[in-house]
């Protein structure tokens, strides 16, 4: 049989047809659709949903796509006024912010239960909610609080797999113990940063044996009021430990630490460079110091953590253009490189960035005005190693 | 080799080896699980399958036929779209209505890697476009009520690529 042959004659023949009968793409099965869309990403998915009804639909009812996307509330683009509330959207994770005064949830009460129930991610910056908001979502599997201002949590369970808490002092912290407890035996993760008063209460041992389910956890202090006492801290509270799978949880955590995770603001005295030297086998550093970051930490830390793949550093407006050049002299094994805040970059720094690594999220990096010479770069950049064929 | 036959839904009769017919989910259900015996020269059905799609599913399957199943896919690893082999590329150098036909029958016939690398070409149709041209590129109605393509694209403005 020719190839073809009879098919072409069909669609001879009802070329007017076609022209009425809307074409079969918008009919195609829904599993159909959704495996279309899944190769899509956020920003073509929402033009794919403002086509037709159906495609509309068929974005939403998926959890595969839902998962792109992450709504906001209120969006960046309405800092003035503060919209209504946007009905139904796709989004798997919800973001509630607000940074001029508090967002009470209460605001939006009639608004979340609708969605509430396909909301795996929830994340909570400076706003005041009620825990029982959680009740309307079954399904959540990660909690995200910056200063957020949470209620009490009565009896509930939740099914959390990843707790984060960065968490000022006047915060309530038995409702995070309450949290904790809640989601015993899902937790999987969990992240705390939160003031001294409440790190005192618990003993890490103690408490990663009473949670065997968690295995990544970091403790952090950054907001504590008292820098003297932080200082003697340094050695106990400020690490994170990253379990591997056959390893047993450390006690001692120098040895064998991959990841270590440093943030302090300006009130906190500093840890010593030679901090970096406990802890040889770091895989990833974050350093992040508000207005106390030196050259020679940058310098004591790249040149004692040769190992180092991942390195996250801020702010660099206390630093030199020396601090780059330390990481480029030290840190041959480096993959991702983020830089926070305003950095001091020659020339040459640039151009070994951008021979060497992939930039990503890369901001702003332009000529400053005021230093010849020197690059700056402002809020985020990041960089990983340029891929095999790319790179130089 | 071992042959069977299968009729389409316009009556033609093809005459296939087994290997490639397997290529099917549903073909090689009914020969290993219900135990339709080939050799009985009774054709299978193929109720939903046009002779023309099938003859071009075929083409498909003898060039696939010795693929290796492919890895289990992480459903949160990105989608690649620009790993289409060049010969599929060319197969599926065919008008809309074609493709479509042959993606119903490929999900009719349960082929995977033929669904797959069709979905792949029709989102590589779908990227970069905004909401009009896509409407123009498929030939779609836009069936939302007055004013409530407003309404999705203010509620699109809460929405961004998660991080």
């Amino acid at each position: 049989m020719p190839k073809g042959k009879s098919y072409d004659s069909r669609s001879s023949k009802a070329p007017k047809r076609a022209r009425v009968v809307p074409d079969p793409l918008p009919q195609l099965p829904q599993e159909i659709l959704e495996q279309i869309f899944l190769n899509l990403n956020a920003r073509d998915l929402l033009h794919v949903r403002r086509t037709c009804l159906r495609w509309r639909d068929a974005v939403g009812s998926c959890p595969g796509l839902r998962d792109k996307f992450r709504l906001t509330y209120p969006p960046r683009k309405f800092w003035m006024t503060i919209p209504k509330p946007p009905g139904t959207v796709p989004a798997s994770t919800v973001e509630f912010q607000l940074f001029s005064k508090y967002l009470k949830i209460g605001d939006i009460d009639p608004w979340w239960p609708q969605i509430a129930s396909t909301v795996t991610c929830l994340v909570m910056t400076r706003c005041e909610f009620p825990l029982n908001m959680l009740r309307h979502a079954p399904n959540l599997k990660s909690l995200e609080l910056y200063f957020a201002r949470i209620g009490p949590l009565g009896r509930m369970t939740t099914r959390l797999e990843s707790l984060e808490c960065v968490i000022g002092i006047d915060s309530k912290h038995c409702v995070i113990a309450e949290l904790i407890q809640s989601s015993k035996s899902s937790l999987k993760k969990l992240v705390l940063d939160v003031s001294r008063c409440y790190l005192k209460t618990i003993s890490l041992p103690d408490f990663a044996q009473a949670h065997r389910s968690i295995d990544e956890l970091t403790i952090v202090n950054s907001t504590d009021d008292d820098p003297k006492s932080l200082c003697s801290l340094t050695f106990t509270r400020f690490y994170c430990i990253k379990k591997d799978e056959d390893e047993p949880i450390l006690t001692n955590p120098s040895e064998s630490l991959r990841y270590l995770r440093i943030r302090a603001n300006e009130r906190v005295q500093l840890p010593s460079a030679k901090v970096f030297a406990l802890f040889p086998h770091l895989t990833e550093l974050i350093l992040v110091l508000d207005y106390q970051l030196s050259d020679v930490l940058v310098k004591e830390a790249c040149r004692t953590l040769t190992r180092l793949e991942r390195l996250t550093m801020g702010d660099g407006r206390t630093t030199t253009h020396y601090a780059v050049a330390y990481i480029r002299r030290y840190c041959r094994d480096l993959k991702h490189l983020t830089l926070l805040g305003y950095w001091r970059l020659k020339k040459t720094d640039k151009q070994y960035l951008e021979q060497n690594m992939l930039a990503r999220d890369l901001y702003s990096v332009h000529n400053s005005r005021t230093i010849e010479h020197y690059f700056a770069i402002e809020k985020i950049a990041r960089f990983d190693r340029r891929r095999a064929a790319g790179g130089t | 080799m071992s042959t069977i036959k299968l009729e389409t839904s316009d009556g033609v009769k093809f005459t296939v080896k087994t290997q490639v017919a397997k290529c099917s989910g549903t073909i090689r259900t009914m020969l290993e699980d219900i135990g339709i015996n080939p050799q009985d020269g009774e054709a299978i059905p193929l109720s939903n399958v046009h002779s023309t799609i099938l003859q071009k599913i075929l083409v498909w399957a003898e060039h696939h036929v010795d693929d290796p199943e492919p890895p289990r896919d992480d459903a949160d690893a990105a989608k690649r779209t620009d790993d289409i082999c060049s010969w599929d590329e060319d197969f599926l150098k065919v008008d809309q209505r074609t493709l479509f036909d042959v993606m119903l029958a490929a999900n009719y016939l349960d082929m995977k890697q033929l669904i797959a690398v069709c979905c792949k070409t029709v989102a590589n149709m779908i990227k970069g476009k905004t909401a009009d041209q896509i409407r123009k590129t498929f030939n779609i109605e836009n069936d939302f009520p007055p004013g409530d393509e407003d309404k999705i694209r203010l509620r699109n403005q809460f929405c961004e690529e998660r991080r």
